[in-house]
């Protein structure tokens, strides 16, 4: 009324009149805040777009003599014509999808039975059925080779002994071997893009199916496990695209029965004469188009599909009772963890405590000559295993450093567009198999100085293959953290960067210490994107456990195949104690 | 003078949502100005743009003659050269500091000596009652406690100016009427301006020297809790604090002195309107009057120039203090409150007189 109307007048006047202080028209757009993003953007293109970018350029070009370059699609037409290939690609996607289909079933009754039902000893096992994801799929077939080769293997040895049988029973050279050493270690993926929706669900959705007089196994089959389906797909995808790029499996268990897939076809190109770049990046490009496809697909069309079964409401988890059959499921339980952990484990336990190996342990040949071996006298091993240290400390250390940056730089600050450009261009990463990022690091960077920094430029590769897996963890946490415990810092007088400083990282170090954990375990484990691009010297410990198995006793292999796996454990502890993580979310 | 102008902000989320619309208006030295509104009505923005958590796509801000932010010139101050104090309605305690570390913050950031931060902690501590609480991990605290941590973060390190955000939103009820009135006195007592942003209508009338509603970035009345209340300037403001009767009618003459003749057809009646007629309303024009239910009183006779109804009573609730009545008159059914020693039965027929000068006309 005529009062209000009368005071925003006044208002009006008053400001009107006010003085203004005179000040520059700094240019806006160059702020500290954007000048952190586009430098984000810079560091980013350098790290993944231009790397990228010349492995599908050289994808396109031919080389008929020294200095001249074509723009031509021979490389498809001439890598693609080969019966080779086809049957490569073949193979490639019988063992993605063997291998997402298996683990599937798998990792989904497991992660059911502990999260929805009261099958005993469900702590236990957990911790068990989760030990496969510290290993690498890698570790599992160099095991595998010792439990089930066709001649050596130790449960041949054991079923020939103990039932006379004439031929070996099991033979890993095969597609089922493959398929099957990738479900087991893929297993615990499933379970754990399962789980998580899987606990969350309000049991009074069950319930109310129980009541409506449906019993155990049908509201598992009608209720729960549709509820969780888009979870189990975004994990079935996943699973799917990145066993088409998976290298190490195939690569041991595939060439004795002939079975090509397209990753161990484009290390053949660029590591045996004659070189063929354009055939491995012609191929390798098609890899990258199915697998950003798939991650299209999954984070496009299945997970916005994802129910909210989450109520605000304080529950208590209410299980299935099984009966009898919480036995089954125990057997099963135990059964996958024999097969995933105790048998691998064991064999490769027994194999390094036996000098010389002819399939089955002996008391006489009782021997530390193979730890003493790879632990002190190797020097190829000794030096493996400093640089995969180096690599996950220190290559770790600065990725999570840049993780937790960028993530400030995508969640924090005004420019919500520039922040979109730095997270797509983050995340681009995940589309690339580690096989391909390395040959592209390789391609691009061989006639640069960098190149003579080998251990410089495997950090590089992984800091930016890996890149996307670290921010997601602490972006997470960033996210649960409200924007006003900063902005409430900044109002009390404090800066931008000691904001960050004094409030942020300490508010962010759970999920720092969890990213630096996953980082440093994806990073000792590290084997596709450094088969291609280390050398002799610069080699970590994957590759050089692909190098010994081709020269070496197996006693040599699981003895270094053991050290790789107690420094896992190590760092999994170390860090822990560290970062008091209670629970550790991947 | 730390007097905060606003003048045209304008700030704009995206290319399409209008978050603040052409918003001006002053906070004198001293005064307690509440920000109502519904959620979304920008309130919290404009709050933003002071503190400079926001930057405002128009207008000026300046304090104390100062200039904050002024899209002519391109300046914005970033927040921590702005010198004054936030209340967030998460209280943002942070996790990992003692109460006193909490307390400290801002002093530090000042850069104060050691004994200076000791004792303006304690002080500020003491304001709010926490003496003894210095040590203890803030999280532990219960939310009444963590409001307190909050406010005493805020006021120790003297800021020009206070900012509230839904501060007391997060406590219960019984609480959060006790916070009002402490933190209100509070306030006075330290003679600060304060900037407070509520969509609690009943907070904004306990606490504030001047309230400024809110709706869709727009102000829709500025004025103090009483003119807010008997004059509500349009049927928003009117129906958004407490409960109003809203009547719609057409332009009579204009009694001189009296006030103006509406004709309200659902009611078969004219009634007299003394407020809300300062302008110029045609005869004959659509228009909008607002009577608060309490008052309407049942009387034997209008007195004097009352203006005089008759119905009956078609529901009634008794609360105590108060009958909640339902009146049908006409075709319109007039929410009435009765004072609880009368004695009120359903199906009754009434008489009821109001006083021109309750009777609004309003502007929409």
């Amino acid at each position: 009324m005529s009062n209000a109307s009368k005071s925003e007048m006044e208002a009006r006047g008053v400001g009107a009149s006010a003085p203004v202080a005179a000040s520059s028209p700094a240019g806006r757009f160059f702020n500290s805040e954007n000048s952190l993003k586009l430098g984000s953007l810079g560091l980013l293109t350098v790290l993944a777009i231009l790397p990228v970018s010349v492995f599908l350029y050289s994808a396109f070009v031919t080389h008929p003599e020294a200095g001249k370059s074509i723009f031509t699609f021979t490389n498809f037409t001439k890598t693609f014509s080969t019966s080779e290939v086809f049957d490569a690609s073949l193979n490639t996607l019988i063992i993605a999808l063997g291998t997402s289909v298996f683990s599937c079933l798998t990792g989904v009754s497991l992660a059911w039975f502990h999260a929805r039902t009261d099958m005993p000893f469900r702590r236990t096992l957990e911790a068990l059925t989760l030990i496969p994801f510290f290993l690498s799929s890698f570790l599992g077939a160099v095991a595998w080779w010792a439990l089930a080769a066709p001649r050596t293997g130790i449960l041949n040895r054991w079923m020939i002994d103990l039932f006379g049988l004439s031929t070996p029973p099991f033979n890993i050279y095969s597609m089922s071997g493959i398929v099957m050493v990738m479900a087991l270690f893929y297993t615990p993926y499933m379970y754990l893009f399962t789980i998580g929706s899987l606990n969350r669900m309000d049991p009074a959705l069950e319930e109310s199916a129980r009541v409506c007089g449906t019993g155990v196994l049908r509201t598992a089959l009608r209720v729960t496990i549709p509820l969780s389906t888009p979870a189990m797909l975004s994990g079935a995808v996943i699973v799917f695209v990145v066993s088409m790029g998976v290298f190490g499996v195939p690569s041991l268990l595939g060439p004795i029965a002939r079975i090509s897939t397209l990753s161990t076809i484009i290390y053949t190109k660029m590591e045996e004469y004659p070189l063929d770049i354009g055939g491995a990046a012609a191929l390798g490009s098609v890899l990258m188009v199915f697998t950003a496809l798939g991650l299209f697909i999954q984070r496009k069309i299945i997970a916005p599909r994802s129910y909210v079964t989450v109520t605000g409401k304080g529950y208590r988890p209410s299980r299935v009772s099984l009966g009898p059959w919480k036995y089954v499921a125990l057997a099963i339980n135990c059964f996958y963890v024999l097969l995933a952990v105790i048998l691998p484990l064991g064999a490769l336990l027994l194999a390094s405590f036996n000098r010389a190996w002819l399939g089955g342990f002996r008391w006489s040949q009782l021997s530390i000559y193979n730890w003493a071996y790879v632990l002190f006298e190797y020097e190829y091993a000794v030096r493996a295993t400093k640089n995969s240290l180096i690599l996950g400390l220190v290559g770790g250390f600065i990725t999570v450093v840049l993780c937790t940056f960028l993530s400030m730089v995508i969640l924090r600050g005004r420019n919500k567009k520039l922040s979109g450009a730095v997270d797509y261009l983050s995340t681009l990463p995940i589309g690339v198999p580690g096989l391909i990022m390395g040959m592209a690091f390789l391609i691009t960077w061989i006639k640069t100085p960098l190149y003579a920094l080998p251990m410089l430029l495997l950090m590089m590769a992984y800091m930016t293959r890996y890149l996307p897996y670290g921010l997601r963890t602490i972006s997470s946490v960033l996210q649960s953290l409200s924007s006003e415990l900063e902005e409430s810092a900044r109002i009390c007088g404090s800066s931008f960067v000691s904001t960050i400083r004094k409030i942020t990282v300490p508010l962010l170090r759970p999920g720092i210490f969890a990213a630096y954990l996953m980082l440093f375990i994806m990073f000792i484990r590290e084997l596709p994107v450094s088969v291609l691009l280390a050398t002799e010297d610069s080699a970590p410990m994957a590759v050089a456990l692909y190098i010994l198995q081709e020269n070496e006793a197996l006693g040599v292999v699981a003895a270094f195949a053991l050290v790789q796996t107690a420094l896992l454990l190590l760092g999994t502890i170390v860090f822990r104690k560290l970062g008091s993580l209670e629970e550790l979310s991947v | 003078m730390a007097e905060v102008v606003v003048k045209d902000l304008v700030k704009r989320f995206g290319t399409e949502t209008l978050a603040v619309d052409n918003v001006s208006f002053t906070v004198g030295e001293g005064e307690f100005v509440t920000l109502l509104g519904p959620s979304g009505c920008g309130k919290t923005t404009t709050l933003r743009c002071i503190a400079g958590l926001e930057t405002p796509d128009e207008g000026d801000i300046l304090i104390a003659n100062e200039v904050f932010t002024s899209s002519r010139t391109g300046v914005c101050l970033p927040p921590e050269k702005r010198r004054l104090g936030m209340v967030f309605q998460s209280y943002a305690i942070w996790p990992h500091m003692s109460v006193a570390e909490n307390v400290a913050y801002g002093i530090q950031a000042q850069g104060a000596s050691r004994a200076e931060v000791t004792e303006k902690v304690a002080n500020a501590l003491e304001l709010v009652g926490l003496g003894s609480l210095g040590e203890r991990n803030a999280t532990k605290l219960s939310g009444g406690q963590q409001q307190r941590v909050s406010l005493a973060r805020a006021l120790a390190y003297n800021p020009r100016v206070l900012l509230f955000d839904e501060p007391l939103s997060n406590l219960d009820a019984k609480l959060r009427e006790r916070m009002r009135i402490e933190l209100a006195n509070l306030i006075k007592e330290l003679k600060l301006t304060a900037i407070y942003v509520t969509h609690d209508q009943a907070e904004a009338m306990v606490m504030s020297d001047r309230i400024i509603v809110m709706r869709d970035g727009r102000i829709q009345q500025e004025g103090d809790p009483h003119a807010t209340y008997n004059e509500p300037a349009n049927s928003f403001v009117a129906d958004f604090i407490g409960v109003t009767n809203i009547l719609e009618g057409k332009a009579g003459e204009m009694e001189n002195g009296k006030g103006l003749w509406v004709d309200v057809p659902s009611l078969q009646s004219k009634i007299l309107c003394a407020k809300g007629i300062e302008r110029e309303i045609p005869s004959g024009s659509d228009l909008l009057v607002t009577v608060r239910p309490e008052y309407i009183e049942f009387a034997e006779d209008g007195a004097n120039d009352n203006n005089v109804l008759r119905g009956r009573v078609s529901d009634a609730v008794y609360l105590g203090q108060s009958w909640d009545c339902l009146v049908q008159s006409g075709s319109l059914e007039l929410r009435v409150h009765i004072r609880g020693d009368a004695e009120i039965r359903v199906g009754q027929p009434v008489t009821m007189s109001i006083s021109p000068s309750r009777c609004v006309v309003l502007r929409d």
